[in-house]
């Protein structure tokens, strides 16, 4: 028997109290060890959806299942245990008076001895350079150091699954970047990531599968370069391809793909195709 | 849920909030001064009456009932009892007798009352609410003698309550989110275990007015030219007719309450 | 000639230190820049380099609302910053701050633009034209009746915007105009941003100068007409974006990014041994289309 997927959706629908649905049947199945990328217009529906995965919000018709169990059957502590989610402006949830128990309290939730626990949080102190920092109080820290904290919070809870909710505003390049690295550590060590992201620039190299949400339902699902081709899906969605993809794209009379996610890509296709053209061009006599 | 105020171009909508103020308090004070039931009924009808003329909608008028039902339903079982075996003498023989608490017919009246004069209160202030603008507001408190640095931190106050709770909620969310479930065992224990979202929302608020100060002086507050008003307040013929007309009113129920002591008593 | 709008000089600050025995350190150690009236200037840098305080420094908020302490020279329009307390500068200084919700505080959008005219003692009939003129410019009119509150991301910026402008200052600081914002909402921003360029020189009441701290390199390069990135208390590089987005070595070290274009640029003309030059996809495909298209048939 194959192994159930990590997240799942099977015509979801919801809305807030007697509003109308913010989300209309929508159908999503997360294989164990996938990237997937959330995008869509603001009000889409995406944070909606991604709240159903903890637990936070229960489906008003469907339903919704981590690892083949309902959610509606377990409460969001019982999930926790299985999804690490990062809200938007996570800094925010920072109440601690040292950054070491900051870091604690996700594990210590979870209900782990105390030598687990701190096992852990040095180990997510030390990934994210804040051993120097430990007993220093969080809420004082800089901002790109409060979301540091925020990172190793999650990442001392050690969850097979990873929601992240707009990781990268906010941050500048450096901090960006780390978060980028560490999102790509986390997809190689075999966890599941579902980002919910406009940062298509930044998200989508890293990325297996991306998928666009529009009033409350899936209208583009695959690969990322796939889903960037479909421009008219994306401008209705209120999605913008990254400055390189578009380039790509106004280059397709002339030969380029105009699916390219990276500079490194465009570059590589382009002096290939500048290569071929040129050994293709009659030799002079 | 938060804001009240429906806009709209009613009669009352448009009078004078410092009118509306003494309307209020006019009321106020003849409910709680005057406890016969059809009096106080006919009152509170008269306010639907005069909101709904206002054009508020009806939904609005439910939410207020609907938010006053718990305590209306409390006072409805519970006043009864403490009229007749605490209150004045009650009229009529127990109904019912309970060790040291009382029935009586005298002591349900005063319990319907009393749940009157609790939603006419509730419908008079809840009505200014609906039909004057917060700023207009503000204005008339200040125009009538409020410093308006008072007024400000009023309107601020009441502009932010839906941010407050909006940050309380999201809060509690990502605390959720980290495995945090709270216990309620008693009170005190709940109130420490809800730590984590409490100081993370102390926190978020301080940086939250720190930062609207800033907008604040950057906007001129605290500029030593003296502040101008946009939409200044008028008091018409219209306020003038109103205002004459509650008080009239309220001579007139005054006079009947204690002049006459006519309607001194529930029934 | 034209006028010298901002000018520093020397310009050291520091935050009051948050408990008595920690030391303060200087955030902006020797910064120096002058402005002239009519510039676009981009201000970029890694995170907590002193960008914002610059922007409070610009309106008078720091030191004067935020403690702290500050040595050199800062003249914003004429002003002495030392001696001017934010409400003195208001009229010639107005700041947009990075969030929305903390500037956004009254409970229509009419009155959001109003309250600083009135906190300056504007005449009333003087504000009505300035909040509609305002309104106009950044597209909200049609909302004027709406609470603030229920704006979406984008109609928020707009609104901070035109509450500014209806002030008429004579420099516009924009801290983070477009972070945080889908695309549609960026869209109307850098709409309204245009908007306001467009009515510059035609209207002697629109700000000339625009200081603008963003971290989006392609935005910078869409409206800066100068850029400086802040890196360890001073600028350490000023010039044209053209030219600054190329110094992709000083640019990454000042943990500031590139646009995307730029670093094509740079990387293509390595490798094709011809200087190339472009800043946004259009000026890319001008340039690189007819390399695709003409590298047959050259004898």
């Amino acid at each position: 028997m194959a192994d159930p997927p990590a997240l799942q959706a099977q015509a979801l629908w919801f809305g807030y109290d007697d509003d109308p649905p913010v989300l209309r049947g929508v159908d999503l199945e997360v294989p164990v060890g996938q990237f997937l990328i959330l995008a869509g217009a603001n009000g889409s529906g995406k944070t909606t959806l991604v709240k159903h995965f903890i637990g936070l919000l229960r489906p008003r018709q469907g339903r919704v299942l981590v690892y083949g169990q309902e959610t509606a059957t377990r409460s969001v502590g019982e999930l926790a245990h299985w999804v690490g989610f990062l809200f938007q402006r996570p800094e925010r949830q920072i109440f601690s008076p040292t950054v070491r128990q900051e870091v604690a309290f996700g594990p210590h939730n979870l209900g782990l001895p105390p030598a687990e626990v701190e096992e852990r949080v040095e180990a997510a102190l030390a990934r994210f350079g804040l051993t120097a920092l430990a007993d220093h109080p969080p809420s004082v820290l800089s901002y790109g150091l409060r979301r540091r904290v925020t990172l190793a919070s999650v990442a001392a809870m050690d969850p097979p699954i990873l929601v992240l909710d707009e990781p990268t505003v906010g941050l500048d390049r450096r901090a960006t970047e780390e978060t980028l690295g560490w999102l790509h550590e986390m997809h190689r060590q075999g966890r599941t990531l579902l980002v919910v992201t406009h940062n298509l620039a930044d998200l989508l190299p890293l990325a297996q599968r991306m998928v666009v949400l529009q009033a409350g339902r899936v209208v583009a699902d695959g690969p990322p370069r796939q889903v960037l081709t479909r421009r008219e899906v994306l401008q209705e969605a209120g999605l913008e391809p990254p400055p390189i993809t578009r380039l790509a794209q106004t280059l397709r009379p002339q030969g380029m793909r105009g699916d390219s996610l990276t500079v490194d890509d465009f570059c590589q296709e382009f002096l290939q195709r500048l290569g071929s053209r040129q050994s293709a061009a009659p030799v002079a006599h | 849920m938060f804001d009240l105020y429906v806009p709209r171009s009613s009669w009352l909508h448009r009078l004078d909030p410092r009118t509306k103020l003494w309307g209020v308090l006019l009321i106020t004070l003849a409910a709680l001064l005057i406890p016969h039931l059809l009096l106080l009924a006919g009152l509170l009808i008269a306010l639907h009456l005069i909101l709904l003329s206002a054009q508020v909608p009806v939904a609005r008028l439910r939410w207020v009932w609907a938010r006053m039902a718990p305590l209306t339903l409390a006072i409805l079982l519970l006043q009864p009892f403490f009229s007749a075996s605490f209150g004045p003498a009650a009229r009529g023989a127990p109904l019912l007798a309970l060790g040291p608490l009382r029935l009586t017919v005298g002591g349900i009246l005063e319990g319907i009352s009393f749940a009157l004069r609790a939603n006419v209160l509730a419908v008079v202030t809840t009505g200014l609410l609906l039909t004057t603008d917060q700023g207009r507001l503000v204005q008339g408190l200040v125009r009538l003698g409020l410093p308006y640095t008072w007024g400000l931190t009023f309107s601020l106050a009441l502009r932010y309550l839906p941010t407050g709770y909006g940050l309380f909620v999201s809060i509690r969310e990502a605390q959720q989110a980290r495995g945090w479930q709270p216990e309620a065992r008693n009170f005190l224990q709940r109130a420490r275990a809800y730590l984590p979202v409490l100081v993370a929302v102390i926190i978020a608020a301080l940086r939250l007015s720190d930062a609207l100060a800033m907008a604040l002086a950057a906007r001129g507050f605290g500029s030593p030219r003296p502040r101008t008003v946009w939409r200044e307040i008028r008091f018409t013929g219209r306020d003038w007719l109103a205002v004459g007309l509650v008080t009239l009113l309220f001579v007139g129920l005054m006079g009947l309450r204690f002049g006459l002591g006519v309607v001194a008593r529930p029934w | 000639m034209t006028d010298i709008v901002i000018r520093l000089q020397g310009l050291r600050f520091a935050y009051p230190p948050l408990s008595p025995d920690t030391p303060a350190t200087w955030l902006l150690d020797g910064l120096d820049l002058t402005v002239e009236a009519g510039t676009f200037l981009g201000v970029m840098g890694a995170s907590g380099v002193g960008k914002t305080t610059l922007c409070r420094i610009l309106a008078g908020l720091a030191p004067h609302l935020t403690g702290g302490w500050l040595e050199g020279e800062v003249w914003v329009a004429g002003r002495d910053v030392r001696h001017s307390p934010p409400p003195a500068l208001a009229d010639v200084v107005g700041i947009t701050f990075q969030e929305v919700e903390n500037q956004l505080f009254t409970m229509s959008v009419e009155e959001e633009v109003a309250w600083g005219l009135e906190a300056q003692g504007v005449p009333p009939a003087e504000i009505g034209r300035r909040v509609e003129e305002a309104l106009a410019t950044v597209g909200l009119l049609a909302h004027r009746h709406r609470p603030p509150s229920t704006l979406s991301g984008g109609e928020q910026r707009r609104l901070a915007l035109a509450v500014v402008l209806a002030m008429r200052p004579a420099i516009l600081v924009l801290d983070e105009p477009i972070s945080g914002l889908d695309p549609l909402g960026r869209r109307e921003v850098i709409q309204a941003l245009k908007a306001l360029r467009e009515r510059g020189p035609h209207d002697r009441a629109a700000p000339t100068t625009i200081v603008m701290v963003e971290s989006d390199p392609d935005v910078i390069a869409a409206f800066a007409d100068r850029v400086v990135v802040l890196h360890q208390g001073r600028i350490a590089l000023d010039g044209p974006p053209r030219w600054l987005f190329r110094q992709t070595e000083a640019l990454r070290e000042a943990g500031v990014a590139s646009p995307q274009m730029a670093h094509l640029a740079d990387r293509l003309s390595r490798a094709l041994e011809v200087p190339l030059d472009f800043l946004t996809p259009r000026e890319a495909h001008a340039v690189l289309s007819p390399l695709l298209q003409g590298a047959a048939g050259d004898g």
